[in-house]
């Protein structure tokens, strides 16, 4: 037992190493939730600063990938606060709604939508370009939208933490999202799936 | 009992989040039973959902095709900001 405790310390990487082992990693995870390479590469910077310091506390070595993400998933959150607090993001913006173009003024899909994705879409998932688009797409959700999204479905915290992080009502949070995923929805649609229209 | 289209696809993008009661669930079920459209649109709905769960269990995703990867310029600030302090 005392001979395991000594040992795994030396499996973490020197400091040194951390940006060539882990940097391209981290930085896809902030990029994917922050869209912008400076905002992702400071993210980077913050939480292996914070691992610098606490690195004592890490227990398992084995798991420094999945703690360094831990921590980048809280500077994430830390920036998405001071974004709250220069631009208050609570209300329910309707310039947000993707609905009108599909729906009809009694909320039924018009004519011609959703467009077929194919027999079997799920397979799209599979092909490596398809990232590339989804990636765009993410990039395109409006701030609030894309706030909530990277919180509940890329970060899978609970609906609860999620408003309360956000300081919104469980209602507003779900509509939110709704609009999130119409407008990914859309995204894919107009930018992946048009080919296999038929 | 009768339900929108926008009103089922919120019904249905808030299943993903929250437990919906039994009604709720009769409701989205008898709608996209006798609607095509709404069938269709929430399974694409479904989709997006889970293509953002397997990007995020797997953000190498991104390396292949969309070659996502820490710039070079932020790269050395970052080792040289994690020099600086690492003593």
């Amino acid at each position: 037992m005392v001979a395991e405790a000594v040992k795994p310390k030396a499996e973490v990487p020197p400091p040194e190493k951390w940006v060539d082992e882990y940097g391209d990693y981290l930085y896809r995870c902030a990029f994917v939730r922050l869209h912008d390479p400076e905002l992702a590469a400071d993210a980077v910077q913050e939480t292996l600063l914070a691992a610098l310091e606490s690195i004592d506390r890490l227990e398992n070595p084995a798991a420094m990938k999945s703690w360094l993400v831990g921590i980048l998933k809280h500077k994430v959150i830390d920036h998405f606060r001071k974004r709250s607090r220069e631009r208050p993001v609570s209300e329910v913006d309707s310039s947000d709604d993707p609905f009108d173009e599909f729906f009809d003024a009694a909320g039924e899909w018009k004519p011609g939508f959703p467009k077929d994705w194919g027999e079997n879409p799920g397979a799209e998932l599979e092909k490596s370009e398809f990232w590339s688009t989804f990636r765009e797409c993410l990039a395109k959700l409006p701030g609030r939208l894309s706030q909530a999204f990277a919180l509940r479905v890329l970060d899978d915290r609970s609906s609860e933490e999620v408003y309360k992080e956000m300081d919104i009502t469980p209602t507003n949070l779900w509509v939110i999202l709704y609009r999130a995923r119409m407008h990914l929805r859309r995204c894919l649609e107009m930018n992946w799936f048009t080919g296999t229209d038929r | 009992m009768m339900i929108s289209c926008i009103e089922a696809g919120r019904l249905l993008s808030e299943s993903l989040d929250r437990k919906l009661s039994f009604w709720e669930k009769v409701k989205l079920r008898f709608h996209a039973f006798i609607c095509s459209s709404c069938s269709r649109g929430g399974k694409q709905v479904i989709l997006v959902d889970e293509a953002a769960r397997r990007l995020a269990a797997n953000p190498d995703l991104l390396e292949t095709v969309a070659g996502v990867k820490l710039p070079e310029k932020y790269r050395r600030q970052i080792k040289e900001a994690l020099a600086s302090r690492d003593d």
